[in-house]
């Protein structure tokens, strides 16, 4: 098995450990999915006397729950975000480390739906509900979904992607309950998020996807963490030094009638992830390539094998599929009668 | 141990889909260390074309002829001049004279935020070749200047004030740095003067002199693509922004430079840093900056680096002598002149050496 970044990081703290290197400032573990490089990485330029680390938990990795907590008892601060189990060996999650761990502080992963309200998780229940990826990593667009599903051809699920579409779904109705739950993350983890989320707004689109904010976003809870535990928490010029990680991998695309509702300009240009950059540039699709590549993707499964939470409700809800059936251009009679 | 541009030769030559008419587009971008950035802005203008970037950064294995033959493959071929250092049996030159779907572009380059910024020279290499210190090639000509003249760090830090800085001209560039970008843009018929109005209006757009911001490139990719006839689809490219450069070096504007500008600055140093997989990276404030580069230079013999603006500083009594005064030291045989405008012959051009 190989290394994952996790057991290298592990292992290079224990090895700086033995070699008693000290550094002026405190040592901080950052502990955490995608979005712990952000955070770390804004902490470092907040206190450069700290020595930043950073455990990522974004594979499969060897080492278990006891190791990691064991090996972060040895920083004088830890801050940690939320996982899923299927990282740690033995079946380890953030629930579990919260049991081995005394000193951890907890801060929320970050979550934002109203920019991407089409975006949707596609798992198949006959492998213990495992997420199905596709060119935008696990984000599936709920229409091309929907259309699949439906049986409708690419020509028609691309008539879908329209205002009236989004107005009948109830894309434009979603920004108050993404803010509220979003503050809502923050309090259960004493974080007030409120003045920092009017900020982020007024930049315009601040997340890459649902769960992939901009840089300085996460410079902004960099600040609150360390201001907690009396550090230098700034401000700096962070746009200067903004080193983004996240923009490496996928971006779902705010689509351009919903991003002119929110003031901000969008596009229906998809982005795979892509982290080599030295001799290509990764791969993007427009919209009728992405419905395309995502009829693909879903032609590799059997029928039984794609499920979601969202469309499974359009598709048995009479008035809705025929709506967007009628939107689509195929209307649902046709359709069924063809078959 | 073959170098990217190989890679990207070998796999053009390889690739049969550039060997037939797709949908879109086939451009290939030569260029230094901004090839990336020009290819990946190109690539969002335009999703349906192939965008290659072929880096000229390191000496690669393959020759000059079989970079023609794979260049030859695009339809559009974007090329910033190089030297005859880069690739084996020729320059820039040999591949102009051999292709016809050629667009020409400059090295973006603008000094006027970073004017203590300078390359240090070795006198015993071949054609006095640049040194790396902390910052890779990037050193302070105020640093440097401290070395030289034999000043302890502490003595060092004091020049990095206000005073000195207008002293020796670096809130006189602006318009020699604009200049010299414009005129650079017009040798190779590119118009940047409403771009670089909108850069400035956002603020800061280098990392250094010699790397800017992403949208910097999105505007000169999108420039480039239209004098080539390529077509072009407006972007929202802050949501895309893939941002090679600033995993490299990130030479501050100092806080008092930036304020005469109207942003905020730093005194922090960021070193290159390219895989970002557990460590964030390293950084210098200004004394540990100033103290490295102390170290870096003591491994040279005293007369073996060199810079000519601070050769000239060295050289000139007044310069030097105010220099030292404001350093808090007292000049040898000098009078320090005490700050403020006087010292004229301070002053350091656009060129920025």
């Amino acid at each position: 098995m190989l290394l994952a970044s996790l057991d290298r990081q592990v292992i290079a703290s224990w090895q700086k450990r033995a070699l008693k290197r000290r550094p002026s400032g405190p040592r901080i573990a950052i502990v955490g999915p995608c979005q712990s490089f952000g955070v770390a990485y804004a902490m470092k330029l907040l206190d450069l006397e700290a020595e930043i680390d950073r455990f990522s938990i974004v594979s499969r990795s060897w080492t278990d729950t006891k190791t990691l907590a064991r090996t972060l008892e040895t920083y004088d601060y830890v801050f940690c975000q939320d996982f899923a189990p299927g990282y740690i060996r033995g079946g380890g999650s953030s629930e579990t480390l919260r049991g081995e761990l005394r000193k951890g502080i907890w801060f929320p992963l970050l979550i934002f739906t109203a920019y991407h309200p089409d975006l949707i998780l596609v798992f198949d229940p006959t492998k213990g509900n495992s997420l199905i990826h596709c060119g935008t990593g696990p984000c599936h667009s709920a229409l091309v979904f929907f259309a699949y599903r439906a049986g409708l051809p690419v020509e028609a699920a691309l008539r879908l992607f329209r205002r009236e579409v989004y107005e009948a779904l109830g894309y434009f109705d979603v920004w108050e309950g993404a803010a509220a739950a979003l503050l809502e993350q923050g309090r259960q983890y004493g974080l007030d998020l409120s003045a920092d989320l009017v900020r982020w707004t007024t930049r315009g689109c601040f997340m890459y996807s649902v769960n992939h904010p901009k840089p300085y976003v996460m410079y902004d809870i960099a600040r609150m963490l360390l201001r907690s535990v009396g550090r230098p928490s700034g401000p700096i010029d962070f746009d200067t030094y903004a080193v983004d990680d996240i923009v490496r991998g996928y971006i779902f695309p705010v689509y351009p009638e919903i991003a002119e509702f929110y003031g901000v300009s969008g596009s229906y240009i998809f982005k795979a992830s892509h982290y080599r950059l030295s001799k290509n540039l990764g791969r993007f699709w427009d919209l009728p390539g992405y419905i395309q590549h995502c009829y693909g993707v879903y032609g590799r499964y059997r029928p039984e094998q794609l499920a979601d939470y969202r469309v499974k409700d359009w598709l048995a809800d009479a008035a809705t599929s025929k709506l967007l059936h009628d939107f689509a251009g195929v209307p649902r009679g046709r359709l069924a009668s063809a078959a | 141990m073959l170098t990217t541009l190989d890679q990207r030769v070998i796999a053009s030559l390889r690739d049969r889909s550039l060997r037939r008419p797709g949908s879109g587009p086939r451009i290939a971008v030569v260029a230094n260390c901004q090839n990336f950035s020009i290819a990946y802005a190109m690539k969002l203008l335009n999703v349906e074309a192939m965008v290659h970037p072929f880096p000229v950064m390191f000496k690669p294995w393959i020759g000059i002829k079989t970079l023609i033959r794979a260049l030859k493959l695009y339809d559009y071929v974007f090329l910033q001049p190089f030297g005859p250092r880069y690739v084996r049996g020729g320059t820039s030159d040999t591949i102009v004279a051999e292709l016809k779907n050629l667009v020409l572009f400059p090295t973006i380059v603008f000094t006027g935020f970073h004017p203590d910024q300078i390359y240090v020279e070795d006198r015993t290499l071949e054609d006095n070749a640049r040194i790396g210190g902390p910052l890779g090639p990037y050193h302070s000509a105020l640093a440097f200047f401290a070395y030289r003249a034999g000043l302890p760090v502490d003595a060092a830090l004091r020049l990095f004030n206000r005073d000195v800085f207008e002293a020796v001209g670096y809130f006189d560039i602006w318009n020699e740095a604009s200049d010299a970008f414009l005129r650079e843009g017009e040798k190779f018929s590119l118009d940047f003067r409403e771009d670089l109005l909108r850069w400035t209006r956002r603020g800061l757009f280098m990392y250094s002199s010699i790397h800017p911001k992403p949208f910097v490139f999105l505007d000169v990719a999108r420039q480039l693509m239209q004098k080539a006839g390529v077509p072009v689809t407006p972007i929202n490219y802050d949501n895309y922004a893939v941002d090679d450069l600033v995993r490299g070096v990130v030479y501050p504007v100092y806080p008092e430079i930036a304020e005469f500008y109207g942003f905020s600055g730093s005194y922090i140093f960021k070193g290159a840093h390219f895989s970002l997989t557990h460590n964030v990276g390293e950084f210098w404030t200004l004394r540990r900056f100033v103290t490295d580069c102390y170290r870096f230079y003591a491994t040279y013999k005293p007369d073996q680096l060199t810079n000519e603006r601070v050769e000239t500083w060295l050289g000139d009594t007044e310069a030097s002598g105010f220099l030292l005064g404001m350093a808090g030291v007292q000049p040898r045989g000098l009078n320090p002149s005490g700050g403020g405008r006087g010292a004229a012959n301070l002053a350091v051009g656009a060129s920025l050496g």
